[in-house]
């Protein structure tokens, strides 16, 4: 069953290109300190503006650093946080999702009411808030959105578990005797890890376009880190004197969002085809 | 000594409406009583929503009921320590309607298998594995299927998968609920004969849930009518068939349609459902619809009594004439 | 034959594209609806029942799926009609009662607009007529008080009264033909009988001919005048309902009455196995596998229908060598 997942989604196009894109500007992050052409937060002020050459593929920022350098050591950046974000959002949505769906009572009651406080103020608006009261500095982002987006995910779960706990096999469980937390290792969670993952694959963009926004406010990672929000905060000014500067960080995440994306779209063909 | 014994079991369920803050409440299972013995198949028939379902559940200790006992193998089930629970619960199994999601799709069929018997005894793999390979040859499927999953059987033979589970502790008391409803006419044949074989083999008790009365008088021994959450006939010995008198009873088995052209009947039945309506607490539930009702029927609800031994209806006319 | 055919199906086949190959669902069945009475199409799941009545409708067309054949309502081929052509004729000439009757009504639609919407579409009425229309067609079915279900929704009416009004606004435009796809199946015991009776009454007002498709032999017995089973696509036998009650001739037909549980405590015959998968089939003997009767002969028959005697058509390989016996005459 496995390999014939793994065989859809070896068919489907659009999957494997922005996987093979992601792999990439991963890799590329990854191996940043070994194949960067220079040191990304060395200024040589000399060299300020400088053109695409040689020794400056994509050319330098009005500090005179290597953009190329810069965007790729940003990758780790931007990437590792967002996906930081997610795990953190999801291991605290699994936990409270599951426990609300299949406890139900006073639980779900509570944990869900905690929750509609939560979503009752616009997303953007409430990691504003908690981000400025915690200060600027990328942890701090990190904390912020996933103190905001554990809720929506927590109750897509929820929901998924209260169905799944009507279904035969989790009768059938219980009649067998197993005990309640075995049910929703065994027979819950397996079932729903699936639709998280495409769930979080195509939001994972969402996420990187997120940080890097708060960056570009200025509250994620502070200078001189490189990390794509912040170069396009930072180009923001030579946008008519030197719009390249501005189009590389704005491709990169344009190209990871989008990928994301598609490839969450592959997924979810490949894992819910048979499922219905 | 019964296998089982259901005392006065009642169960209400309450919707509440979200604006009025009205509850609605629904009486599921009406202060019903009954017993299994060992080695017996009670058949339990009734329409949709009458209840019997919940009643099933009740049995399995999946819903506790508001008020009752459930007395299984001596025991009270709701009653006991948690250990003692799960002691009764491995002589207590389930094969349900669905026999789609009955199994985890996520695994292999011996997995499912291997569940219960994990639950409560502590085999080897290599022992493990044999007793699926029994239990699988048990009830007519290929020790080999084991590896295979929910999706790559059909529907018979997953069905037949939920009996070898059910079976994997040895259990006394088996709930079928609706097991063969969703099942085509001759694989549902396959099924109840293998039902029955293992009856006989394993001396096993069945409470077999259905609405298809021919079903239930194929498999059972004796036979319990059920209408709106409250039992309006038992029959102990199946063989007494013939005698059920309850009005609906006869409702059911003047419905059942003919087998052969030659007993078509044209008389048409008269416009005739069942209206879920909070009726008045004194009266008859089977009152809209009944044919013969007379001045008690709206005065006094009738309660389950003896017509003969091992015979009980609820009904006020039976009583005449049983007097009479 | 002062039997008028309604409904002239030759040949249908409808064959769906898979992920591994070309399902066939339908493989090569005929029949003739006459009007006035019933045909039977009884067969398990999966058998083609319901396929075969969806591309009757022409509802299938979007989906890709092949069909072929003739389906001949009063000269016209229903198989080869343009959208806006099998439109005009679906209501008016032929109609459908559904299995699940709740889902096909809207919810958001009283009784009322439901009708209207079905009649305005084929007659021009004024809102009384179509009124008057839908309230005579209401009480045919033993509906009382008329009037003020109309003004009802869907959700307020049970099971057997939805389905009622199903069979009213069906059968309120008279078609020719109407489909009934396994119209109680979703109903509870006792409503079910009451619902045939209903629609037997409807059909002798109406003089529609019925196809009748059921998964239960109770429901042909009950109803049908004349019966095809159907196994794989198939028509394995076909035969008037007294006939084939007393008679049946084809082992599966044999095997699936003997199936059935009727009040007694015999053990029953089940057929062993299952129905075999109909991913490209190849027109051999569907039933082989699972048959008891087989011979030496079966393996190399061709599934073809051979008239037993005069109304009885059935597809097995005993009565095919016994026929060409019989009916051999040198050119």
């Amino acid at each position: 069953m496995l390999q014939e997942k793994v065989k859809g989604l070896y068919r489907n196009k659009p999957g494997i290109i922005s996987f093979a894109v992601l792999a990439v500007i991963m890799l590329a992050g990854i191996l940043a300190p070994v194949l960067a052409p220079n040191d990304p937060v060395l200024v040589t002020l000399d060299n300020r503006f400088a053109a695409p050459s040689t020794q400056f593929p994509f050319g330098t920022d009005h500090l005179g650093r290597c953009v190329l350098s810069r965007l790729m050591y940003g990758a780790i950046v931007s990437l590792g946080s967002a996906l930081l974000v997610m795990t953190i959002t999801i291991t605290i949505s699994i936990i409270i999702g599951t426990l609300s769906g299949y406890k139900g009572g006073w639980v779900d009651t509570l944990l869900m009411r905690m929750g509609d406080v939560n979503l009752a103020f616009p997303d953007l608006v409430l990691t504003l808030v908690i981000a400025g009261m915690l200060g600027p500095g990328l942890a701090n982002i990190i904390i912020a959105m996933a103190a905001v987006q554990w809720v929506w995910y927590a109750r897509i779960i929820r929901g998924m578990v209260l169905s799944l706990k009507e279904r035969s096999y989790v009768l059938s469980a219980k009649v067998a005797g197993t005990p309640g937390w075995l049910i929703v290792v065994r027979h819950i969670l397996p079932n729903i890890i699936p639709h998280v993952v495409v769930l979080v694959t195509i939001n994972l963009g969402m996420v990187v376009l997120h940080i890097s926004g708060l960056t570009f406010l200025g509250l994620g990672a502070q200078p001189p880190t490189p990390e794509w929000g912040a170069m396009l905060n930072d180009a923001r000014q030579y946008l008519r004197s030197y719009p390249r500067l501005i189009m590389f960080p704005g491709t990169m995440i344009m190209l990871v969002v989008i990928s994301f994306n598609l490839l969450g779209d592959a997924l979810r063909d490949v894992i819910e085809f048979r499922e219905g | 000594m019964s296998l089982l014994k259901v005392k006065q079991i009642s169960k209400t369920f309450k919707s509440k409406n979200f604006f009025t803050h009205k509850g609605r409440v629904v009486e599921a299972v009406k202060d019903i009583s009954l017993s299994i013995e060992e080695g017996m198949c009670l058949g339990l028939v009734g329409e949709s929503g009458c209840g019997k379902s919940t009643l099933g559940r009740i049995i399995l200790g999946l819903e506790p009921p508001q008020s009752g006992q459930v007395i299984f193998q001596g025991k009270d089930f709701y009653k006991t320590t948690r250990q003692e629970k799960m002691k009764l619960r491995k002589d207590l199994q389930a094969v349900f309607q669905d026999y789609n999601s009955a199994i985890n799709p996520k695994y292999p069929v011996k997995m499912a298998i291997s569940e219960p018997l994990r639950n409560y005894l502590s085999l080897s793999p290599s022992e493990e594995i044999k007793r699926i390979g029994e239990l699988l040859e048990l009830v007519g499927l290929n020790p080999q299927d084991m590896h295979k999953y929910a999706y790559q059987f059909s529907g018979g033979q997953l069905q037949r998968v939920n009996i070898a589970r059910a079976l994997a502790l040895n259990p006394k008391l088996i709930v079928l609920d609706e097991a063969v409803s969703s099942l085509d006419v001759s694989v549902q044949a396959q099924i109840l004969n293998l039902l029955a074989e293992l009856k006989r083999e394993l001396n096993l008790s069945y409470l077999f849930i259905s609405h298809d009365i021919e079903a239930v008088y194929y498999l059972a021994d004796a036979i319990a009518v059920m209408y709106q959450g409250k039992l309006v006939e038992i029959i102990n010995d199946i063989s007494l068939f013939d005698q059920l008198v309850h009005p609906y009873s006869n409702k059911l088995l003047t419905s059942v349609l003919p087998s052969h052209p030659r007993f078509r009947t044209d008389s048409c039945v008269e416009f005739d459902e069942l209206h879920a309506k909070p009726g008045n607490a004194n009266e008859c539930n089977y009152l809209d619809r009944c044919n013969c009702k007379e001045q008690l029927c709206f005065q006094v609800k009738p309660v389950l009594s003896k017509l003969t031994e091992g015979h009980l209806a609820a009904c006020h006319k039976l009583k005449e004439i049983n007097k009479a | 034959m002062n039997e008028q055919v309604v409904l002239d199906v030759k040949d249908l086949h409808v064959s769906l594209p898979s992920m591994r190959g070309v399902v066939g669902a339908v493989n090569g069945i005929s029949m003739q609806i006459t009007e006035g009475k019933v045909l039977g199409l009884v067969g398990e799941s999966g058998c083609g029942k319901s396929i075969t009545c969806l591309s009757l409708l022409g509802l299938t067309k979007e989906e890709g799926w092949v069909i072929a054949g003739v389906a001949k309502i009063q000269g016209k081929n229903l198989l080869t009609l343009g959208p806006e052509e099998i439109r005009k004729i679906r209501g008016k000439e032929i109609a459908i009662i559904m299995q699940n009757p709740l889902t096909a009504f809207n919810p958001l639609m009283t009784i009322e607009q439901h009708f209207l919407e079905t009649i305005g579409s084929h007659l021009l009425l004024s809102k009384k007529e179509g009124r008057n229309l839908a309230g005579r067609y209401l009480e045919y079915t033993g509906l009382s008080q008329p009037s003020k279900l109309l003004k009802q929704y869907p959700f307020q009416l049970s099971g057997g009264m939805i389905q009622r009004v199903m069979i009213a606004i069906a059968l309120a435009l008279e078609p020719k033909v109407l489909i009934a796809d396994e119209p109680t199946t979703s109903l509870d015991v006792t409503v079910q009988r009451q619902i045939l009776c209903q629609l037997a009454r409807l059909k002798e007002k109406v003089r529609t001919g019925i196809l009748l498709v059921s998964h239960d032999l109770g429901v042909i017995a009950q109803m049908a005048d004349e019966v095809a089973v159907m196994y794989c696509g198939c028509i394995v036998e076909r035969a008037p309902v007294e006939r084939l009650f007393n008679q049946p001739l084809h082992p599966y037909t044999k095997a699936l009455m003997a199936s059935k549980p009727k009040m007694q405590k015999k053990t029953l015959q089940a057929i062993g196995g299952q129905a075999p998968s109909l991913l490209n089939f190849d027109g051999g003997c569907p039933f082989f596998e699972r048959c008891h009767e087989k011979s030496c002969c079966c393996s190399h028959y061709k599934q073809e229908l051979v008239q037993y005697d005069d109304k009885h058509w059935v597809g097995c390989a005993k009565f095919a060598v016994k026929q060409r016996m019989l009916y051999y005459e040198p050119a």
